[in-house]
């Protein structure tokens, strides 16, 4: 016990505490080898010691307000996104390196044509009020999600599906018809906030999941308190007696300053200047995510000047791409092309665009539009966001382009949100036919570039049908290339989370998903 | 109504209430106001990112956000007069909860700021004017003068170097409380936005008190009394006092309105659960019944202070209680 001890004080975290090490890892080889060197480190301090059982792990989060909740289909601030993935589960979840993997789903298969599926659950999961998990819950799931009377966040989603018509062929078995076809239903179930399982009869007011926490007490805007669910299908799991998700900061440095003087034991989402000071100050590490996280600029491809598709890449080309992460990001980030869909197997590593001034500057006088000015209606919503509007600015001016930045605030930015002509938004990582369904068709809600092109449209509907994910994977490349010949998003890096944490919390993975505290796994994290 | 009439005093007592019922109403009203000027709604708010437009309009017909304003004011007046001050438009709970608990704590943090930090205030300020021009009097000077052009935070974040993080680990650095848990459940918590509020307030007070005491000192009645041969400290603190204190009141009185506001700051630099943070957070949501409660308990606060302190003014002044 001694050895092993001193074996993770060797090789697991200190060099997490240690700025060196960090920032290779962020850096080198574009983000990959960071990326496999980091968990490998940490998984490495896991084989050594057993994870210790109990504590209340105290979790800082900012961003959390009045509008906070707990329903497991409204998620609507950041401290919720940490509540929902603690409380719920999905049938489906992407794991640690953004790879689609079964939850409380056995298995899901399509027909022939992905007009039906054929859904087999897990047996011998309970919710948090005992009740056994069921078939029913599940269609009771996708009926409240799509109420047309009251359709929440993931009615998008689940559109495709014929909610009306879900058959329950026994307690653990169901059939799916869909109203056109739907390969992709795996992948869009796998977005837990949006599609996390609750019981038939489901009411808010008492939020039962199948999670490994449950619910003990939660005030909005200030904490919540889940405690383990002894009853928890993954046995052993977890580890922790309860976590405490505290939302009350209103500002970075109050975290920081409760991580500081030991008053939280992790500062989730951290301020990225912040990675800095701890190399200073002692008894803290950091959790570098993988890249996964972007921040695309939004072009609205139906109002002038961006209805020209010269503008757009002109405005694609005046990104430099590596300097934009090394002054937003504090280099927390690797070089985005785009294209979205970053982990999806049939991404195209192929599609890359270089820092282009001259180009930028012909397009422009191409399209008569040289010396353009415009509004980029910027938002703090992130780490390194408004930082990114203000390199862009910068960078623009080479090619006589006058970007003046509008910084607004969030009730603002979401009163005109998908209005804006030019703006910013966030987004974590999805597969890529999951955020066409939700940023690029025209019926998408988050399509904030308005974008419309029919061939596009038509080859996501195609890529719908094909079951073969090979096959599907050549139309969704074509897919690509169109969004990065003529599509009006600029995304010029996907980011690095980071954590900050007191040195005894341990068991957190480093993930691609763009979700803090690798994809929330409260589940394996511990106390030392 | 005879009787009231005949005491100039209960008469103007019954008027400033009047009065003052007239400006919360007035206040309640450009609040609401206000609400609807500003872009989006509460509806928006809970939706947040991008909502389908059907999901929108099903909720604002849940809030009512669909009624006419007017129509919209006058349902939550009625209630607000019959004690209900309604339920969160955004999170569904009863606001007095919520509002209940966060004004205990802030009324907390003003009582203990005012009775330590005035007394503190009016003690150093007497010396000060005793001792005028002399050493003592032109550091405390000098210091109140440094603090009151250092702003609040930077006051807050300096304690908190210096105290919880950097420098020395005494105090924790946050107040954290546990919803439902008194703000005493850990007095140490409460020292570092105490004496960022008392570091705050205390310029004005002190410099108020010291420049009227040096009035009064210089007055004929004081160089009378010492010319009787009264002793120094009875001059000061039976003859002099009572006539520097009045303008002080006034002063004081605008302290308590200040903090009852003004705690913002203290509450975004240690995360204390106060109104401000709450209001903040109401005003981006847009939770009407929400700002509507905690602006009209604010305004009545202010109503009352300032009616208390005219009240007192008059009591310590026979000119102006002759006169009324």
């Amino acid at each position: 016990m001694e050895d092993s001890k001193s074996l993770t004080h060797l090789l697991g975290d200190r060099p997490f505490g240690r700025r060196e090490l960090l920032r290779g890892a962020a850096l080198g080889g574009a983000g990959l080898i960071g990326a496999s060197l980091l968990p490998g480190a940490v998984k490495l301090a896991q084989a050594a010691t057993t994870p210790k059982r109990g504590g209340d792990l105290r979790v800082a989060i900012t961003g959390g307000g009045s509008t906070d909740t707990l329903d497991a289909h409204t998620m609507n601030t950041s401290p919720d996104l940490a509540r929902v993935m603690t409380l719920y589960e999905g049938l489906t979840t992407l794991d640690t390196d953004g790879k689609l993997i079964n939850v409380l789903a056995e298995s899901l298969e399509p027909n022939a044509t992905a007009t039906e599926w054929i859904i087999k659950l897990r047996k011998g999961v309970t919710f948090h009020n005992g009740k056994a998990f069921k078939a029913e819950d599940v269609a009771f799931t996708f009926r409240r999600i799509g109420d047309p009377k009251n359709p929440l966040q993931g009615a998008t989603g689940l559109k495709p599906v014929d909610l009306d018509n879900i058959q329950i062929i026994d307690d653990h078995t169901l059939r799916v018809p869909t109203k056109t076809p739907f390969a992709t239903l795996p992948e869009t179930l796998s977005a837990v906030y949006y599609f996390g399982i609750v019981p038939v009869g489901y009411d808010p007011k008492n939020p039962v999941g199948t999670g490994p926490f449950k619910y003990e007490s939660f005030t909005p805007g200030q904490q919540s308190v889940f405690t383990r669910y002894d009853g928890y299908w993954q046995s052993g799991l977890p580890y922790l007696d309860s976590v405490t998700i505290i939302d009350s900061f209103q500002n970075d440095t109050a975290a920081f300053n409760a991580l500081q003087g030991g008053e939280v034991d992790i500062y989730a989402y951290a301020t990225l200047s912040l990675v800095n000071q701890i190399s200073q100050g002692g008894g803290l590490k950091a959790l570098v995510s993988k890249p996964g996280l972007y921040v695309p600029f939004y072009m609205r491809t139906d109002v002038a000047p961006f209805d020209d598709v010269n503008v757009r890449k002109a405005f694609r080309l005046l990104v430099d791409r590596q300097q934009l992460i090394d002054q937003s990001l504090n280099g927390y980030g690797i070089v985005g092309n785009d294209v979205f869909g970053r982990w999806d197997p049939a991404y195209d590593e192929s599609l890359v665009r270089s820092h282009d001034v001259d180009q930028a500057k012909f397009l422009l006088k191409k399209s008569g539009h040289e010396n353009l000015t415009v509004e980029l209606s910027s938002i703090d919503l992130l780490p390194g966001m408004v930082q990114a509007a203000q390199v862009y600015a910068q960078q623009a001016k080479a090619a006589g382009v006058t970007v003046n930045i509008r910084q607004l605030t969030t009730d603002t930015y979401y009163s005109q949100y998908g209005k804006w002509a030019f703006t910013q938004d966030y987004w974590v990582y999805q597969p890529y036919l999951t955020v066409v369904a939700l940023a690029t068709l025209p019926t998408s809600p988050y399509n904030g570039t308005h974008w419309n092109n029919s061939r596009y449209n038509d080859l996501y509907n195609h890529a719908q049908s094909i079951v073969d994910s090979s096959k599907r994977a050549e139309v969704i490349r074509e897919m690509q290339k169109i969004d990065f010949e003529e599509g009006g998003l600029i995304i010029p890096s996907f980011n690095q989370t980071i954590d900050l944490m007191a040195e005894n919390v341990q068991g957190f993975e480093s993930a691609n998903t763009g979700n803090a505290l690798g994809n929330f796994g409260f589940a394996k994290s511990w106390l030392a | 109504m005879r009787r009231v009439d005949q005491n100039p005093l209960a008469r103007l007592l019954v008027q400033r209430i009047l009065l003052g019922l007239l400006s919360l109403l007035l206040v309640s009203i450009v609040v609401f106001a206000a609400t609807q000027l500003l872009p989006g709604d509460a509806a928006r708010a809970v939706v947040g990112r991008g909502a389908a437009q059907d999901r929108l309009d099903a909720l604002r017909h849940q809030l009512h956000l669909d009624l006419p304003v007017v129509t919209q004011y006058w349902l939550w007046l009625r209630d607000f007069l019959t004690g209900d001050a309604g339920t969160s438009l955004v999170n569904g709970k009863p606001v007095i909860e919520s509002v209940g608990a966060r004004i205990s704590n802030s009324f907390t943090l003003l009582i203990l700021v005012v009775a330590t930090g005035i007394p503190l205030a009016i003690t150093l300020g007497i010396v000060a004017a005793v001792r005028r021009d002399r050493r003592v009097d032109t550091s405390l000077s000098v210091i109140a003068l440094a603090l009151a052009a250092i702003p609040e935070f930077v006051i807050g974040i300096g304690l908190i170097v210096l105290f919880a993080t950097v420098v020395l680990h005494w105090l924790p650095p946050v107040s954290m409380v546990r919803p439902g848990a008194s703000v005493f459940a850990r007095p140490l918590m409460l020292i570092l936005p105490v004496l960022t509020l008392i570091i705050a307030v205390f310029p004005y007070t002190f410099r108020m008190i010291r420049a009227s005491m040096i009035d009064v000192l210089d007055s004929e009645y004081v160089e009378m009394a010492t010319l009787k041969g009264l002793t120094r400290r009875r001059i000061v603190l039976l003859h002099a006092l009572p006539n520097a204190i009045a303008p002080t009141i006034q002063a004081i009185a605008l302290t308590c309105g200040y903090l009852a506001g003004g705690c913002v700051v203290v509450e975004y630099v240690f995360g204390f659960p106060g109104i401000g943070q709450g209001l903040v957070s109401a005003v981006i949501a847009r939770d009407i019944p929400y700002i509507q409660c905690v602006v009209v308990l604010l305004a009545a606060f202010y109503v009352v202070v300032n009616l208390l302190a005219d009240l007192v003014a008059i009591l310590v002044t026979p000119k102006l209680r002759r006169a009324t």
